[in-house]
Parts: C-alpha cells; structure tokens; sequence
C-alpha cells in the first residue's frame, strides 16, 4: 500500500509542477537561438570555431563586407578605396562616425592596432591564430590620418580585399584591448549591432542591441545564444516557443517544423565541397585509370538522395558552383559500373596489379557541415566500390583523429571537405590542391603535384584583374579534371528553421549569421 | 581508531597519488593534441610548434608532471587550453553545485521510493506488489539513462528540458545551488522554476538508484522478517505496521546505507548522459568536452576531484563499518 501511495503522490508532484504556468517567455524583442556547443572565445583572431564565428560577426565589423544577400564585397567601416598599380599599397577611406561599444571612436590608429594584433603575437603566446597566414602578405599597416589607413603588401594579392571581410580581420577597440588584456576573449568590444553583455560559459551568450550602430539600431534588443545539445530538444524547445531559431537540425526535424504554420524553414546552397581524397603517393592510386574508375562508379545523385535528404548539389569540381571561378563547361564523368569495372580491369592489367584491390576509407565519425551523416557516405563509397573490384574497409575517427591521419598523408581513400573562409576560388583549390599545401598539416590530402597546375594557381593569386582571373581559374579545373586526384561528391545545403514571426532574417550564402537586419513582426 | 584512521588516511593520499599520476599520463598519450581541436583544418606549423614549446608538450613526460604538480601545490590548477581565458578552478566551482544539486535531488527521490517499494516488496512476497516494483527496478536499471530522458521530455512537455533556470532570467547566485539561493533571495517564483527545471533530470538520475535501492532493501528485509525476533513480535501480537518498521526495518537498513552510499558517489562523479540530455552545466558535461577537445587541465583536475569524491566515499564507509563493528578497527 505504502509502495502505492508514494508513487501516486510522485506522479501527482509531477503532474502538478508540469501543469503550473510555463515559464515567462522572453520580451517580445529578444531573440533566443538555440545551437548544438558554446563558443571557445569570442576574439576574433583566436579561433577557427564555428559556434564562436556566430557570435563574432554579430560584435564586430570589418572595413568592407558581403552584400546582405550575395558574397559581392560591399563597404563598410571602409567607404572607399584604392591601390597603387604595382597592387603593392592598398589606401583606405574610414567612416568618420564610428564608435565602438565602450564608446570610445573607431579611427585609423584603431584599425593599425587590430591588425598589428593579429600579426604579432608575443613569443610566450599561447593562444593560436588559425587565419593569421591569410594575412602574412601585409608587410605594414600605417595611419595616414585620423580615417584614412594604407596597408603596404609584400606581393600583389587577389584575395586581400576578400580576405578583409573575414572576421579575423574584425577591427577591436584598443582601449578595451588593453583594459582586458587577455580576457577580452571574455569582454569582446568591437563596433558591431550588438555589444556583449553576459556569457554563461557551456551554456548561453547573451548580447544587446548597439543603438550607436553607424547603420542604426538593429532590429532585436537582444540575442541569446543557447547551447543545446540535443537536436531533436533544440526541435522542441523551437516548437515551444523557448527559442526563436535553431541550427544543425535533422532533416526529419526540419520537415516537421516546415509542415507548422508558426515556422519557416529556410535553406541555402553553402560555398562547401564535400569529396573523396585519393592519396595519389599509395599504390595502385597512384595510377590515373584507378583515379578515374572509380570517379565513374560513384553514383553522387544516388548518394545525395540517400545520405542528404536531397539536400545538396553534385559536384563537379572543387570549387562551389556558385562562387566567381567556377568552371560550368565541364562534363562530369558519367556513372556507370560496367565501364568502370572495365577501366579497372585494363588498367590491372597495363599497370600489373591484381584484383581486387583492397583500400582503406578514412571516415570521421561526428557531422560535418558538408558532410552531415558521414558513415552513410562511407558505406554508400564502399558499396559502389565493391561492385567493380574494390575492396573497401572504412576506418572511422573522431575529426581531430581524422584530419591529423589525413593530413600527414597516411590514408588511401578519405572523405573530407572545406567551407568558404574569403568567398574566392583561390581558397579551395589552392588550399585543397596546390603543392605548397603538402606536408604534415597540409590540406592538399591526396599530395596533388602537377607543377602546371601550380604555376596556375600561383598567377592567380597575383592577378588583380577579375576578368583576367577567369581564363587562369578555368584552365587550372581542365587539368584538375583530368588527373582526377579528388572525386568531388557534392556542394552541401544548409538549413534553420525559426519563428515564422521572426522576419528580416536571410541565410546568407556564406553560412555567417548575421542578425542585424531580423526584428520580430508584431503577433495579429 | 586513531591508529585506524590514519592508516585509513595514508592509504587514501596514496590512492589520489596514484590516480593524479595515471590521470595525467593517460590524457597525455591518447592519440591528438589540443591544438588539433583549435586550429582544425587551419593548421599554422610554425605557430603550432612555438604554442607546443610554450605549453611545454615538446618535454618529457616526467618534465611536464613535474612543472604540473608544483604548479598544482602552488594552488593553481591552471586554465582551459581550449576555451579560452577560462579558469579551471572558477569553472569547477561552479559546476561542482550544479552537480551536487542534481545528486541530491535524485536522492531525494531514489532513497524513499526504493526503500518503500523494497519494502514492500519483501513484506507481499510473490504477490503484486513484488512483482511490479521488482519489474519497475529491472526497468530501472536497464533502460538507458539518455533514452529515459528523451521519452521523460517527451511525455511532459510542459516541463522543461534543460538548464537549472529558465535562460532569459538573469540570477546571481550565492551558494551556487539555485534552490538554495532562490530561497535566500527570497525568489519564490525562480525557486519554484528552479523545482520544475530539476524534476526531469532527477527523475532520470534517480532510476539507477532507485531501482538498486529497491532489490537490495528487498533482499534484506526478506532476511529480516524470517528472523526470531519478528516471530517473537508476531506472538507478542505487535502491530503488523510495527513490526515491519520497528523490528525488521532498522536491520535491514545497514546495508541499504552502505549501498546508497556508494550510489551518492557515483552520481556525484558526473552524471554524465543525464547532464548532455539535459544540457545540465555540470562535472559530467565539462569533463566529457574537455576529453573531445583534449583539454588536458581541464580532464586532470575533473577527473581527480570525481576520484577524491570515490576515495573519500569509501574513507567514509570504512570509518563508519569500524564505529559499526569492531572485528574491523582490531584487524
């Protein structure tokens, strides 16, 4: 009987907290996003994490900027600007109404200072920089006067102006700098819509509107960024109005939401590739016929439906098809296991290895962005390879296991991939296939070494006239096609869903989440 | 017993000696570095090898435990490598009452319920009260925690699903227990959020216990009712309630004690599933980051305190066998 009663009154305890009134919602002006983790840190120069890059580019703005739709670079602390023709000295025009959160102005000294920041760290820092080598073409950073900057470069560089709207290149308030010294990790001052305002470490950040904001007051009054790390609670907390808008959702949670009246679902193709590295120094890869047999046995259609939901692109090459560059005129090799098995076969022969051939498939086991379930990827890669005389043993790792192993070169097959830093094709097929990025924490994974292909990439890069830019980008793909040494498999959607009453937000192609034009539309 | 306990006492110090050293090497050749995890797929190697030396992750083993452990005497015990300008012992301190919070809210719960339902158990042997709290403690202890925890949010909706406090509500704490310091402050409201944010979580911590709890109060009670001295009750004509509590109960209870302690001490190692499911800002949650990212100051001072917690516990229980029985403090 005793057993009895303490478990109706349990059960009555429950049922009677769990009916009381929910708890307060937020004022009606404050958006609550829920994502999976924290931040690291909020300075700019110290991470390479994207839960923390959310918050960064809410905080603080940059001398020029993406258009609040596409990636065309607009201005924004800077009005405007100019380089000499050598390309080598680069002037800038600064706004002359800027201040940052603790109130004190954004000048020319304040943009010397931030990057002089970035480049000269103190021998006893222990803090790592992951974008400063973006940013070691600048040789020097002077202040011509109060708002007028002029960076002197060591080369000519296509990619500088790009490589100033990351967000390493965020201008910070010295005085701050100083205040903090190290903790402004903590206490991030930055011009940005919205100043910091509390961080409750693992759990939520907590930022205010920036009414002095030099493009008036954005149109929350407040963001909290919630770590949640469930995706299927994130889903819930959406659906019960806990929080406003949620990220890195599951397909089957995002078309739930998308079915409800309250939601919207947004999606947008992201400046990502996902893809198949063929580490070109292992026997038999190494043989062009292999490369290429397999490039035709991988049904990437087939694998956007069955390991993306559909969402995502196949990829031809390397680079997104959306971004300045990209090749549109070359045809993918066609599926098609009877020819491959074929190519296979006369290859073993020619080359004289026999088959099957037995290869190892490097997997990370947690989600990328590009790469949402990848297990399903590696199973899917196995299967299509067994069916022409592949044998393929996946050997999962957690990411940081996984990119050290691939990195150094030590895979055969790997599945790996790359999001946009600067929006320019400089940055994923010089990163991801030029022979300077060859070594023990290189990206070049497959240790790709066509000199013709570098000396392409290298003209690139110096090149500052767009259109002549084009031919080179071109050309470099041809070849790249052609010795096959990664199969790109696809160019990753990405997906939020949020309040439908939360309007003004647009996903920005570049993923970077940018609040200051969303505001709440009053409820009916 | 002086002799006793500070035999009891040495063996203690060398144990958190041992664990400290293990601990630390373990973390330390386990396959990656927490420079992987910062500089992802942005690898720097001049800037790695300078911030490896500077770490001192290029020295020998002994070397880095050397300059660890008089760091650690000097009272510091450093700051998260990852997380940047976080301090490892401001954020212990913090979660430590997170986590005791939680623990002692399961206990709340698990030690009455398993001990009623134990009971009961015992006294309608072989009939339906047996049976059910006998399959509810199999339940108990085999359902997973995580999934216990996703089908409790799911099934009370109007609760919520994770944290200590609702996140727009700003509260400086005190004690650092939300119960305690809403009551302090006289926040009558946020203690009673407080309840409803704690309520799942326990509920989903408290299963384990509970059910263990039950199977062994059952099992001793059962030996507790076939002994004499409740026959001799029984012919006395006491009163039924009386005899199960009075008599047998009191029995019984010693190694229900022992066993409930042990159970405090595992959950107060870090409920870890229960902690992730419930986004709760605890021991368990911090430590399982910090093994991902491998935040190795982080990992050593989370993993030693849950063995201080474990050596302590024990320390406990053997002083008070002693007290209990003197056949041990004459060994």
């Amino acid at each position: 009987m005793l057993f009895r009663t303490s478990w109706i009154l349990l059960s009555l305890l429950v049922f009677a907290v769990g009916c009381s009134k929910t708890s307060t919602p937020p004022a009606g002006n404050t958006l609550v996003y829920g994502r999976g983790e924290d931040a690291n840190t909020l300075d700019p120069i110290h991470t390479d994490i994207g839960e923390a890059v959310k918050v960064i580019v809410n905080l603080f703005d940059t001398l020029v900027t993406y258009d609040d739709e596409t990636v065309e670079l607009v201005p924004a602390l800077a009005t405007k600007w100019s380089h000499s023709d050598d390309g080598l000295t680069w002037t800038f025009q600064l706004r002359d109404d800027v201040k940052f959160h603790d109130g004190t102005p954004l000048d020319a000294e304040a943009v010397v200072f931030s990057f002089e920041r970035l480049l000269n760290e103190s021998p006893d820092d222990v803090q790592p920089r992951p974008y400063q080598p973006n940013f070691r073409g600048i040789e020097r950073v002077k202040a011509i006067d109060a708002h007028t900057v002029e960076f002197q470069l060591r080369s000519p560089s296509a990619v500088f102006l790009q490589n100033l709207a990351m967000f390493p290149a965020s201008i910070v308030s010295p005085a701050a700098v100083k205040k903090y010294g190290s903790g402004f990790s903590s206490h991030p001052v930055g011009s940005g819509p919205f100043q910091f305002k509390a961080w409750e470490r693992g759990q939520a950040i907590t930022l205010e509107a920036f009414a002095d904001h030099w493009r008036g007051p954005p149109g929350l009054e407040r963001v909290i960024f919630v770590s949640v790390s469930e995706n299927a609670t994130r889903a819930q907390q959406l659906r019960r109005g806990e929080s406003q808008l949620a990220d890195d959702l599951a397909p089957s949670e995002l078309a739930m939401l998308a079915t409800l009246d309250d939601m919207t679902v947004q999606e947008a193709t992201g400046l990502n590739v996902c893809y198949l590295s063929m580490q070109m120094e292992k026997e038999p890869l190494k043989y062009r016929c292999v490369r290429e047999a397999i490039g035709h046995a991988i049904d990437k259609h087939e694998l956007i439906r069955i390991a993306y939901g559909g969402q995502a692109e196949a990829a031809v090459n390397m680079c997104p098809r959306a971004m300045r560059g990209h090749h549109d005129g070359i045809q993918d090799r066609a599926f098609d296991v009877a020819q491959a098995k074929q190519m296979l076969a006369a290859c073993a022969q020619r080359e004289g290895f026999s088959l099957p051939v037995k290869l190892t498939l490097a997997v990370m086991n947690e989600p990328r962005p590009y790469l949402p379930q990848p297990d399903v990827v590696g199973s899917f890669i196995k299967d299509s390879l067994a069916k022409i005389g592949i044998e393929v043993r996946v050997e999962p790792r957690s990411v940081n296991q996984h990119f050290a192993h691939v990195m150094a070169g030590k895979h055969e097959l790997a599945l790996a991939g790359w999001y946009t830093d600067n929006n320019d094709i400089d940055n994923f097929l010089y990163s991801l296939l030029d022979p300077d990025n060859i070594s023990e924490h290189g990206n070049n994974l497959s240790h790709y070494n066509n000199p013709e292909v570098h000396r392409l990439l290298l003209a690139g890069q110096t090149e500052l006239d767009p259109e002549k830019r084009l031919p080179i980008y071109h050309q470099a793909q041809e070849l790249i096609f052609a010795d096959a040494p990664t199969i790109p498999l696809v160019h990753a959607r990405f997906r939020v869903a949020h309040a439908a009453r939360l309007k003004g937000y647009k996903l920005h192609p570049t993923g970077l989440v940018r609040l200051r034009l969303a505001y709440f539309e009053e409820a009916p | 017993m002086i002799r006793f306990l500070l035999r009891r006492l040495g063996h203690a110090a060398v144990t958190m000696l041992v664990a400290a050293v293990l601990i630390f090497i373990s973390v330390r050749v386990l396959p990656g570095t927490p420079l992987l995890a910062q500089f992802g797929q942005h690898t720097d190697e001049v800037q790695m090898a300078r911030i490896r030396s500077q770490l001192g992750y290029d020295q020998p083993l002994w070397k880095q435990l050397w300059t660890y452990a008089r760091q650690v005497l000097r009272g510091d015990l450093g700051e998260s490598i990852v997380r940047q300008n976080e301090s490892v012992a401001g954020e212990l301190a913090k979660r430590i009452p997170a986590t005791l919070e939680l623990t002692l809210a399961a206990v709340v719960i698990a030690l009455p319920l398993g001990i009623v339902s134990g009971v009961a158990a015992a006294v309608w042997r072989n009939r339906w009260p047996d049976y059910v709290s006998m399959f509810g403690a199999l339940l108990g202890v085999s359902v997973p925690v995580f999934f216990l925890g996703i089908c409790l949010k799911a099934i009370f909706t109007s609760l919520p699903t994770g944290y200590r406090l609702p996140i727009t509500v700003s509260f400086e704490s005190v004690t650092g227990l939300v119960l305690v310091d809403t009551l302090l402050r006289g926040r009558l409201d946020l203690f009673w959020e407080g309840i409803r944010h704690l309520l799942l979580p326990a509920i989903a911590l408290s299963s384990i216990p509970t059910a263990t709890i039950a199977r062994i109060t059952r099992s001793t009670m059962l030996d507790a009712l076939a002994a004499d001295y409740v026959r001799t009750a029984k012919a006395k004509g006491s009163a039924w309630g009386r005899i199960v509590w009075r008599h047998a109960f009191p029995n019984a209870a010693v190694p229900v004690a022992s066993i409930a302690g042990f159970q405090v001490g595992f959950l107060l190692s870090g409920a870890v599933l229960t902690e992730t499911v419930f986004d709760w800002p605890g021991i368990g949650k911090w430590l399982v980051e910090a093994v991902q990212n491998h935040d190795y100051n982080i990992v050593q001072a989370g993993s030693f305190f849950i063995a201080g917690v474990f050596v302590t516990m024990n320390l406990v229980l053997d002083v008070l066998y002693a007290w209990l029985d003197p056949r041990i403090r004459l060994h």
